[in-house]
């Protein structure tokens, strides 16, 4: 399964694929979708009843300082009874501190108490969802007062949560130049048999020796390496093509998703299906 | 909570400097690169909130509209998870840091309102409509009208919804306002309406379209006797514009 980011403006695009073209499913934030009627409601009706979907959230905040907001997950769940989505993942980051939300996804300080802070309110999050939820290791630009490697901290995350991993093979291969450690070596040091879900896509290098995830670039080759690379490594899963600006023709975006099948279908069979 | 005092004062310091701008020495950072979160922070803010607010912003101009944003960012904490209704916390706080007044744009508050409104009308979660039919020439007092469910009523100090006026010679006073959204094409329109107007139609509202009580409840707020005929060419306008939808079934 190959799948693509649905943005709003190329809604109608994504809406009109069809054969090879179209995507075997669609990622969207519920956050943009909750309490969405009129023009947006009627849209979300049509990409029900044309795609699959996975949710990928942004304001969990999972690593924030702050409480889990009660509410906030209750309206997860009734925008989830409408989306029934076939995995819910967010992002290994906060977004939250000190009651005000930022929308975006700064880095958490890998440090042990951050681990066990985390993977209890993962545990609340899973309960109070009856799912399990997949984190992804976010890009970052700078570590903050880190006491273990990034490997170590999402490893233990990943094994004492008991939660899957949202594996971005471009943020591995963004935090890899980064902060200059080995990519391959980061992934044989994580439990890859926790991946449920993959996201790859284009970034823009924007200083000498960094690199920021914009999501805004066509894929380039190294990262397409590192995603055949690994995937070697796991079971099937979805992979999805993450494109939310400078977006470029509907058929650069086609042409992407096919190389990502070619390699998948390469890796794990003519006609691998995720169940 | 299993997190130390250290650890949440780190991430506390990161979390003030993108919102401040003004850059703390934190443990074990590269401090020549923290500049990135403060940068797509402010961004992802500052394009919300004039996406949100494009004549706000025109109208106040660059360097106020910045200034007004830099200072709701650091003195206000944003609530909303969801980004996309997240701008009318800007409203709010314009509201009761009278900014309005302070800046001399005293328009400012309806103007936020009004563009704001026109997202949320445009937003509101879908709902069941009963069934109706259309509207008979001759109405009967025991009519119930289906109403539609899209739509705000409000009033403002300053007419900001003319476009043909220019808001800094607009006349302040009382001014009435039906906003809402079609049930079919999914636009959102405006209606400006008299006070009496108003009155009946939030009446019609607050008892479920029910033309006799909505009647009484009028006639008996502005102590005169109302019958149909004096009320029914508003309902023509509201039928033909799409507020009143038909007569239930």
């Amino acid at each position: 399964m190959v799948g693509l980011g649905f943005r709003r403006d190329i809604h109608n695009e994504i809406l009109d694929l069809d054969n090879d073209a179209k995507p075997d499913f669609v990622e969207l934030a519920p956050e943009n979708w909750m309490r969405f009627g009129g023009y947006w409601g009627s849209i979300f009706k049509k990409i029900k009843e044309k795609y699959p979907i996975i949710c990928h959230g942004l304001s969990l905040s999972i690593g924030s300082p702050d409480d889990i907001d009660d509410e906030f997950l209750d309206e997860l769940n009734l925008f989830f009874a409408k989306a029934e989505p076939l995995i819910y993942s967010e992002h290994l980051s906060y977004s939250k501190c000190d009651n005000a939300h930022i929308y975006d996804l700064l880095p958490i300080p890998f440090r042990q108490d951050a681990v066990n802070h985390i993977v209890e309110r993962i545990k609340y999050v899973q309960d109070k969802l009856e799912r399990k939820i997949a984190l992804e290791n976010v890009s970052y630009y700078s570590p903050i007062g880190a006491e273990m490697t990034e490997q170590d901290f999402l490893s233990q995350i990943l094994e004492k949560s008991d939660c899957n991993l949202l594996l971005d093979v471009n943020n591995v291969y963004v935090n890899a130049f980064n902060h200059k450690y080995d990519a391959k070596e980061f992934l044989d040091n994580i439990p890859l048999d926790r991946v449920s879900y993959i996201h790859i896509a284009g970034h823009d290098k924007v200083e000498e020796d960094l690199i920021i995830d914009t999501h805004g670039q066509d894929i380039i080759d190294p990262v397409f390496d590192l995603f055949e690379w690994t995937i070697a490594k796991i079971k099937p899963v979805p992979v999805l093509l993450e494109r939310d600006f400078n977006m470029p023709e509907i058929e650069v975006l086609i042409g992407e998703m096919n190389r990502i099948r070619q390699i998948a279908k390469s890796v794990w069979g003519d006609n691998y299906v995720v169940k | 909570m299993l997190l130390n005092k250290e650890t949440k004062d780190l991430q506390s310091k990161l979390t003030e400097y993108v919102r401040n701008g003004k850059l703390p020495l934190i443990k074990g950072a590269k401090q020549d690169k923290l500049h990135h979160y403060r940068r797509l922070v402010y961004n992802i803010i500052f394009n919300s909130l004039s996406n949100a607010y494009p004549i706000s912003s025109g109208l106040l101009g660059e360097e106020r509209w910045k200034e007004l944003v830099d200072e709701f960012f650091i003195n206000h904490n944003p609530q909303d998870p969801q980004i996309w209704s997240f701008p009318f916390e800007l409203y709010e706080y314009v509201l009761k840091s009278d900014y309005s007044l302070k800046s001399g744009k005293s328009y400012l508050n309806d103007l936020l309102f009004f563009e704001w409104i026109e997202m949320e009308v445009y937003a509101m979660e879908d709902t069941e409509i009963d069934k109706y039919i259309q509207l008979a020439k001759k109405l009967e007092i025991k009519d119930n009208f289906v109403l539609n469910p899209y739509i705000k009523m409000f009033s403002f100090e300053y007419p900001v919804f003319r476009k043909e006026e220019k808001i800094e010679e607009m006349e302040k006073g009382k001014y009435f306002i039906i906003c809402f959204r079609d049930i079919d094409t999914f636009k959102v329109h405006y209606l400006e309406v008299d006070a009496l107007s108003m009155i009946f139609i939030e009446n019609l509202y607050d008892n479920n379209g029910n033309l006799k009580i909505s009647l009484d409840l009028t006639s008996e707020l502005i102590n005169a006797e109302l019958e149909i005929k004096n009320i029914f060419p508003l309902i023509e306008v509201l039928n033909d514009k799409g507020i009143i939808l038909g007569i239930r079934e």
